[in-house]
């Protein structure tokens, strides 16, 4: 049913201005670029070929770029990424978020500290990385000071799949801070009566940990792995800096195809791509943790 | 020091000074003299430097305005190579624009699809094909002889050598003349060698078995590769190696011939792959061996050989760049033909430039003439100040230019680069070769030297490649 303005209330006309500028901003950044990127992967747009420039072509783009020699590998490369990061890093936030939950000396400064590598842009942590595993990098230096290894290791000579680990190690070391902090919150959502509860009635760590504390966590790990696996899915930069702008997963071919073979038509092809199994990922997670039950748990005393 | 200040005096203070500098400013703009006509575009620096006014017959009295564009190396000396263009021909104004080298291609192609006005601009073998398809360059020879010029069409062509005159061709049309032409060269030691020896290697066997001497002798990795996949010089140093063992990339009609079981550049990847896994006589830090720490390396002695762009090695001979400077030379490219890869960088005029019509291609000719004619004061300047590489014969003919060769590359070294020069060979680059080429570079080439598949496997996914991009 259309609005009538003039029918508003005085308090409901000042809202409405007051979501113009959120309505704007979606407009021209999410709904507008979309509906372009969405038109050229429908039309031939490769910049080197301005004749052809705007012509209608049907799914040619998506069928292009299905049968890409570079395709199969890089859908097969950006799964095992998109996995091995959330998996790792989930597992791993877990972990740091009951140490970072417990009670101990300087535990301020070190929930302070552990999230510098949070606030380093993932170009920056993509590079340093990459300037740490040279076989000159501080990494091969400190080993072979230290006597554990008596060569310098060729870390980044090393095959795609192997460099694909060290990468994650790079994703890990910079998403790790956030989704340790996001899970120390929900820890202390916890009923503290309920943990001391089970304390007395002699319940284990472990036991305390699988029936009080992961029922409660539960949907933020769910939250915070679907979050995680949309973060290495769409991982551009952090990867672009540690292969030397030489290899990446599904976003690379996106960029390559669009600003270094300048077809516009792929590149947003490739996008359209990307987008749908974003929206899968996205849709997962409301069958996991329907939107009420977001709103309700936001609320929990 | 006691006294506070309010957060109003605060505001006050701040807002006068910084409504100060915002009144001054503009009474500073609007009070300023007329000045030289200056342009500044993206990160570029531009300008345009006033003629001196003297007075020749044919000057019109309107000047003719060209945009030249190109990108960052020695801007200053264009600079200064386009002031005294414009001094000679004061009817020509020249409005310069460079851009960083690595984003030159894809800034081009975006000034080229808006339409920002460029009337001269550099433009490389390897984008030429995509250039003069889109219809964005012309075929310079067409318009030539058309107009006032110093020297014929012939007499330039006839003294191109044959890799730089491929280099600026396409579809049988020569587009440009060179504004620099260079080789991807075998470079060594020599001081090394004479200690043990040794002549230049003549084949790569003979490279493999003085390596594995050196080896013995403490030089733990004695060849270089520069092979950075990022970088398209990277594809260049396999590429001319190969050649000089008599590989070819294509046939006549372009289908693919390096994936032939007795290819010759199926055998220089395997060369490459036993050198770094096998014999371990290659370097294996290829991946980011960038050609300024292979140049480092060799002038410090801790390789003998390696495969370079031909200007690296005046680098490396550079008096205080190490312990070996001086020492270093070019050879010819080991092999049984001695070929290599020999590339261009030209002057071209646009499609825009000549939509402007007569006058402006009139002055753009004069323009390219001035820059890249193989008798004008410019191509000498860069081989003589800069030692870089032309695409013509002629000008060692040139006891300057000889001299200064001999003086950046070693003594000696003068008549080995005339001969490789004419040794050298530029396949036909078709319009998809970029993005062949960047495939190439990062998924095959990459991949053999770390041995995830062999040469074998790794031509048969470049064929099948370049197959698929010739579809369309």
């Amino acid at each position: 049913m259309p609005i009538k303005i003039r029918a508003l209330k005085p308090q409901e006309k000042t809202a409405l201005l007051m979501v113009l500028p959120a309505f704007f901003y979606i407009f021209v950044f999410t709904v507008y670029s979309y509906s372009q990127a969405f038109y050229l992967a429908f039309v031939k747009y490769k910049l080197v070929e301005p004749q052809t420039i705007g012509k209608f072509i049907g799914l040619t783009n998506f069928i292009d770029v299905i049968e890409a020699t570079y395709f199969k590998d890089t859908i097969y490369e950006t799964f095992i990424f998109t996995l091995m990061c959330t998996i790792v890093i989930v597992t791993l936030g877990i972990g740091v978020s009951i140490l970072l939950n417990e009670k101990f000396k300087g535990v301020g400064f070190v929930r302070f500290i552990i999230l510098i590598p949070w606030a380093i842009p993932p170009t920056a942590a993509g590079l340093v990385w990459r300037l740490m595993l040279y076989r000159s990098g501080w990494i091969n230096r400190f080993g072979m000071m230290l006597g554990i290894i008596k060569e310098p290791i060729g870390f980044l000579g090393a095959g795609r799949i192997y460099q694909l680990v060290y990468a994650l190690i790079a994703q890990m070391w910079q998403q790790l801070p956030f989704v340790s902090i996001l899970l120390m919150a929900a820890h202390q959502l916890i009923p503290k009566d309920l943990l001391d509860a089970a304390r007395v009635d002699g319940a284990s760590w472990i036991k305390r940990l699988r029936h009080v504390t992961f029922p409660y966590i539960r949907n933020v790990i769910a939250l915070v792995a679907i979050w995680e696996a949309i973060v290495a899915f769409t991982s551009y930069d952090i990867l672009y800096t540690f292969s030397g702008g030489v290899w990446g997963i599904i976003t690379y071919y996106a960029f390559a195809e669009g600003f270094s073979w300048m077809n516009l038509g792929h590149a947003a092809a490739l996008s359209v791509i990307i987008a749908i199994f974003i929206l899968i990922m996205i849709s997962i997670i409301l069958l996991i943790i329907p939107p009420k039950r977001i709103y309700e748990y936001s609320f929990v005393e | 020091m006691g006294e506070k200040v309010s957060r109003r005096d605060y505001l006050k203070v701040l807002g006068g000074t910084v409504g100060g500098l915002v009144v001054g400013a503009a009474i500073g703009y609007l009070a300023a003299p007329g000045k030289v006509v200056e342009k500044t575009v993206e990160r570029t620096v531009t300008q345009t430097v006033t003629a001196v006014p003297t007075v020749t017959p044919t000057t019109p009295a309107k000047k003719v305005h060209l945009d030249f564009t190109v990108w960052n190396y020695d801007v200053e000396k264009i600079k200064d190579n386009v002031s005294k263009f414009m001094q000679k021909y004061p009817h020509i104004e020249v409005s310069l624009y460079d851009f960083n080298w690595p984003d030159f291609p894809t800034t081009m192609v975006k000034r080229f699809t808006v339409g920002t006005p460029t009337d001269v601009t550099y433009n490389g073998e390897d984008w030429l094909a995509q250039w003069a398809s889109a219809g964005w360059v012309v075929p310079l020879e067409d318009l030539w002889d058309q107009y006032e010029v110093e020297h014929p069409w012939s007499f330039y062509i006839n003294d191109m050598v044959p890799y730089a005159k491929m280099a600026c061709t396409f579809e049988g049309k020569v587009y440009g003349l060179p504004y620099y032409s260079d080789i991807f060269t075998f470079i060594y030691n020599e001081r090394m060698l004479k200690e043990k020896g040794f002549n230049p290697p003549k084949d790569w066997d003979e490279v493999r078995e003085q390596c594995l001497e050196f080896k013995k002798a403490g030089i733990k990795y004695p060849y270089l590769l520069s092979f950075e996949p990022k970088d398209v010089f990277a594809w260049c140093n396999v590429l001319s190696s190969a050649y000089g063992r008599g590989a070819r990339l294509f046939d006549e009609d372009l289908n693919p011939v390096f994936d032939e079981p007795d290819s010759p550049f199926v055998e220089q990847l395997q060369w490459y792959v036993d050198g770094i896994h096998v014999d371990k006589i290659v370097d294996p830090e290829w991946s980011t061996m960038h050609e300024t720490i292979a140049s480092k390396k060799m002038s410090a002695g801790e390789a003998v050989f390696c495969g370079l762009c031909k200007y690296n090695t005046a680098a490396m001979n550079t008096p205080g760049s190490g312990p070996e400077a001086g020492n270093l030379r070019v050879g010819l490219m080991p092999g049984k033909t001695h070929e290599a890869y020999g590339f261009a960088k030209m002057y071209n005029i646009t499609k825009m430039c000549v939509n402007r019509g007569r006058e402006a291609i009139q002055a753009a000719i004069t323009f390219i003439e001035y820059f890249g004619g193989s008798r004008g004061p410019v191509l000498k300047r860069w081989a003589v100040e800069n030692g870089l590489g032309f695409g013509f014969d002629s000008p060692w003919e040139d006891s300057d230019i000889r001299n200064a060769m001999e003086k950046l590359y070693g003594p000696g070294s003068a008549e080995v680069i005339r001969q490789q020069a004419k040794l050298a060979i530029c396949e036909p680059h078709p319009v998809w070769f970029g993005e062949w080429n960047d495939y190439v570079r990062k998924e095959c080439l990459a991949k053999v030297f770390t041995k995830e598949i062999t040469p074998k496997e790794c031509v048969k996914l470049m064929a099948e490649k370049w197959n698929a991009l010739r579809k369309g």
